[in-house]
């Protein structure tokens, strides 16, 4: 990887992959291919647990809860997401 | 027989109630915050917490398996683990919320699940509730919940701990309905 920095930060606008970029599998299936903004930002994280290697730096990603589900409503769910999954989009526009 | 401790999650809530320094630092740090506490944890992950209040009601879930910050707040609840929990909550929060816990989340209160997905483990630290004034630490820490710290419940007001220790055990919740 280019470094251990964390690419995204707090605010930032962005899409989830649809397939698995070979990283860290445990991305739920809802998420995928869907639109976010970095909510938290915990760099990388030693996992020794539950994972044999080193991931990438990790984001709590802000989904709004109609981007996920048929809810329209202000509520949202917050995700943990690898940086490989993420990618940056523009701000969505909003009339 | 194992260890004999009182439950952490109890006192640790109690305290952010009483020391606004040490809540400032448990949701900055996590942690750290407690270590400095002297409670008993283990390595399972980063820790977050994320505050209730009168605009947000924050639920923690893990829709993958049942991530759960149990080497600081014990025995993971069953229906935490249970399938009907993990896909509702993130499909419609406040109708499952509903259903499984009776819970009416107020419609000016903003909904936030937590999904964890293992490196991050994460618990609610509740509201404190009210005419709890002048009760003492370790009063306030008998009125917090293991449901409360996951946005089931609310901690308990004085009275509905009067009635549990009067009782003997809380009314169990319908929870998950077999279907």
């Amino acid at each position: 990887m280019e470094s251990m920095n964390s690419k995204f930060k707090v605010g930032d606008p962005v899409v989830v992959a649809r397939e698995n970029p070979t990283g860290n599998p445990r991305t739920p299936r809802y998420i995928r291919g869907k639109r976010g903004v970095v909510g938290l930002v915990h760099g990388v994280l030693e996992n020794i647990r539950d994972h044999r290697g080193i991931h990438n730096p990790l984001y709590t990603v802000r989904f709004d809860l109609s981007e996920v589900s048929i809810c329209h409503d202000q509520d949202s769910i917050w995700v943990d997401v690898h940086e490989e999954w993420l990618s940056a989009i523009q701000p969505e526009e909003r009339n | 027989m194992h260890e004999e401790r009182e439950w952490a999650g109890g006192i640790i809530v109690a305290k952010a109630w009483m020391d606004s320094e040490f809540k400032e630092a448990l949701l900055t740090t996590g942690r750290e915050a407690l270590r400095e506490m002297g409670v008993h944890q283990g390595k399972v992950g980063k820790l977050v917490v994320v505050e209730n209040t009168d605009k947000v009601h924050n639920l923690v879930v893990c829709t993958l398996c049942s991530c759960y910050p149990y080497d600081i707040l014990g025995d993971t609840p069953w229906w935490y683990k249970h399938e009907s929990y993990r896909t509702k909550i993130v499909q419609n929060p406040r109708a499952c919320a509903q259903e499984m816990f009776q819970l009416e989340i107020p419609a000016g209160k903003q909904v936030r699940v937590y999904d964890s997905t293992s490196d991050v483990r994460y618990f609610v630290l509740p509201q404190r509730p009210a005419g709890t004034e002048g009760m003492s630490e370790e009063e306030l820490a008998k009125l917090v919940t293991a449901d409360s710290l996951i946005g089931a419940g609310y901690a308990l007001e004085p009275d509905q701990l009067n009635e549990v220790e009067r009782t003997g055990a809380a009314p169990e919740m319908p929870r998950v309905r077999p279907d």
